[in-house]
């Protein structure tokens, strides 16, 4: 067990949201619209209801043709986040955790998501996020709970036009739709296990901190890699339950997966994950707890 | 543990909570804070043992929060706190003897949370048989003290809440009141007795994972149509149940060959609030113990 010997600050109070996709940033690659379709009352009620259309990007998919879960559950941040922020304006939200469970593999696209709010209290919110393949009859892919914790942001809340329209006007797939997410964002395969990037600025949010989608990505490839080390034969994460403890600024990144327990023929694995800021005194950054199938 | 951690040498005066019939009392929990090291134990009886000759994981998960909640309570000073989710990843089967203890860390502490991680272990551990049987991540709110809340002192000692008259007579489900009314649904019903509950008055977090423990089993065989073993669970809270009883509702999300995911709903009938939503794999087939198959690698940074 690593515990932080130096409990981390709390996440900074986010500043009001630059505009959608505008730059060559990671969400850009996943998502094309977020959309707010609650009912005037939902809004009214405090409990909206988000929406995001997920285009089916060959980088984002496994060797078999399926959508990876550490994707996935960036685009399930995303969404959930935004869900959560609506919910307790005018403060906004920063994600603490996420459990995302696949219930099959997305294998057509483009996917559909949308999260509900389960709880809104004083200091956290929950959001509930579905996420279901379009081009598959709509055949039910994960279901998510996506907490956050609700801040007071320094410069105020973003500013939305309700209900929040978010759509990406650039041409869509990118030209570069189809470069593996890992290699696009520069993750690299670590001497001694797990991977590691460099933190450009692609790879930060709208905070200016390590993209929590860019943490998922990593935990999935650390997780599948702890797994397929010992097997010798490749591995896909099927669940993952995912803390953030502390904002990444600096980097390296990396990302080490170790096997919790044995591995038995026809089980699946688990694998714990830890994300580290090497760059800023080696400081735990995320834990994860990931269900591997070998 | 409140009240718990003093002077070993000095009983200390017999706190509010948890009262003397409790399930906390009956599980025998001991909470240990030595050499700055906190966990909690419990002695593995034939109460607690599952299907499969092995300790439930909705047990583990009472353990399991027990520990990080009285961890995170004396990291919260002088506030107070509440679980606010709870996900426990079984590796094997526990030992069907012997004690099981849940050590916890803080990971991090916050002005509104405190992430901890649980290691579970028993006696095949103990023994350098295996490796730890299970794992746990937990965050609890942080929420101000209010009158009411019970004075914690954070102090090394020892604190046995099993009394003379401790124990179950029966089963632990039928202890507390358990009751599977419709397996196809998922159907579970919990009474929120005094003995269940947390010193807010709510039912304690750890019985949330009891009955969505049993809800998802129940499914998991009907579906799987054999017994099975819930490997992992994790729950999120959303409300605190003060009524009663508590009453769940399961659907199938994912069936594999000998593995079923299954969404639970627990909510408190008496108020229709909805308690906590939890999501767990139910297995037919669950790892034996066996040596840890991780090692470092050879010559790995530490």
């Amino acid at each position: 067990v690593t515990a932080d010997p130096e409990p981390a600050p709390e996440p900074e109070a986010p500043r009001p949201l630059p505009r959608f996709n505008t730059g060559p940033s990671f969400s850009a690659r996943l998502v094309t619209s977020m959309e707010e379709t609650s009912t005037p009352e939902e809004i009214a009620a405090g409990t909206p209801v988000v929406t995001s259309a997920v285009p089916f990007a060959a980088g984002a998919l496994d060797r078999l043709g399926a959508y990876r879960i550490g994707p996935l559950a960036a685009v399930v941040d995303g969404v959930g986040g935004l869900c959560g922020g609506l919910a307790v304006l005018p403060r906004w939200v920063v994600t603490s955790d996420i459990t995302l469970r696949t219930m099959a593999a997305a294998r057509v696209g483009p996917l559909h998501c949308e999260a509900r709010v389960l709880r809104a209290g004083r200091t956290s919110v929950v959001a509930e996020v579905t996420v279901v393949d379009r081009g598959a009859d709509d055949l039910s892919v994960a279901v998510a709970l996506v907490t956050s914790a609700a801040l007071e942001p320094a410069g105020g809340p973003p500013r939305w036009e309700r209900p929040v329209v978010l759509r990406d006007r650039r041409a869509h797939p990118s030209p570069d739709a189809d470069v593996p997410l890992l290699e696009w964002m520069g993750a690299r395969p670590r001497r001694w296990g797990g991977v590691e990037l460099d933190l450009g600025p692609e790879l930060l949010n709208p905070w200016g901190i390590l993209h929590g989608g860019v943490t998922t990505t990593l935990v999935d490839e650390a997780a599948a890699r702890a797994v397929a080390d010992v097997t010798g034969r490749p591995a896909v994460a099927t669940s993952m339950s995912l803390g953030f403890l502390a904002p990444g600024r600096k980097g390296p990144i990396t990302a080490v997966g170790r096997l919790a327990g044995p591995l038995v023929e026809g089980v699946e694995a688990v694998a714990r994950v830890e994300v580290r800021d090497t760059g800023a005194d080696d400081r735990l950054l995320s834990v994860a707890l990931v269900t591997v199938r070998p | 543990v409140p009240d718990a951690a003093a002077d070993p040498a000095v009983p200390p005066a017999r706190s509010p909570y948890p009262p003397d019939r409790h399930v906390l009392r009956d599980l025998q929990v001991t909470g240990i804070h030595r050499d700055g090291r906190r966990w909690s134990e419990i002695p593995v009886v034939p109460a607690i043992l599952e299907h499969d000759g092995a300790p439930s994981t909705g047990v583990i998960g009472i353990l399991v929060d027990i520990a990080a909640g009285s961890t995170a309570i004396t990291a919260a000073i002088p506030d107070w706190c509440a679980t606010a989710s709870l996900d426990l990843r079984l590796q094997r089967l526990p030992a069907d003897h012997g004690r099981l203890r849940a050590e916890a860390s803080v990971l991090r502490k916050g002005s509104t949370t405190v992430v901890l991680e649980v290691v579970v272990t028993d006696a095949l551990v103990c023994d350098g048989q295996a490796g730890p049987c299970a794992w746990s991540s937990l965050i609890f709110s942080i929420m101000p003290r209010r009158a009411g809340n019970l004075t914690v002192r954070d102090e090394e000692g020892e604190f046995a809440m099993g009394l003379a008259q401790s124990g179950f007579s029966t089963t632990f489900a039928a202890g507390v009141g358990l009751e599977v009314l419709d397996a196809a649904t998922g159907h579970v019903a919990l009474p929120i007795t005094d003995e269940a509950r947390n010193s807010f008055g709510a039912l304690q977090g750890g019985l949330h994972a009891v009955v969505a423990d049993a809800a998802a089993a129940a499914l998991g065989a009907q579906l799987l149509g054999a017994p099975v073993r819930t490997t992992d669970l994790a729950i999120t809270y959303l409300a605190q149940g003060k009524v009663g009883p508590v009453a769940t509702r399961a659907v199938p999300l994912r069936i594999d060959a000998g593995t079923a995911l299954v969404r639970v709903e627990v909510r408190d009938e008496g108020t229709g609030r909805l308690m906590s939503i939890a999501t767990a794999t139910t297995a037919t087939r669950v790892p034996a113990p066996t040596p840890s198959p991780s090692p470092e690698p050879p010559g790995a940074p530490t």
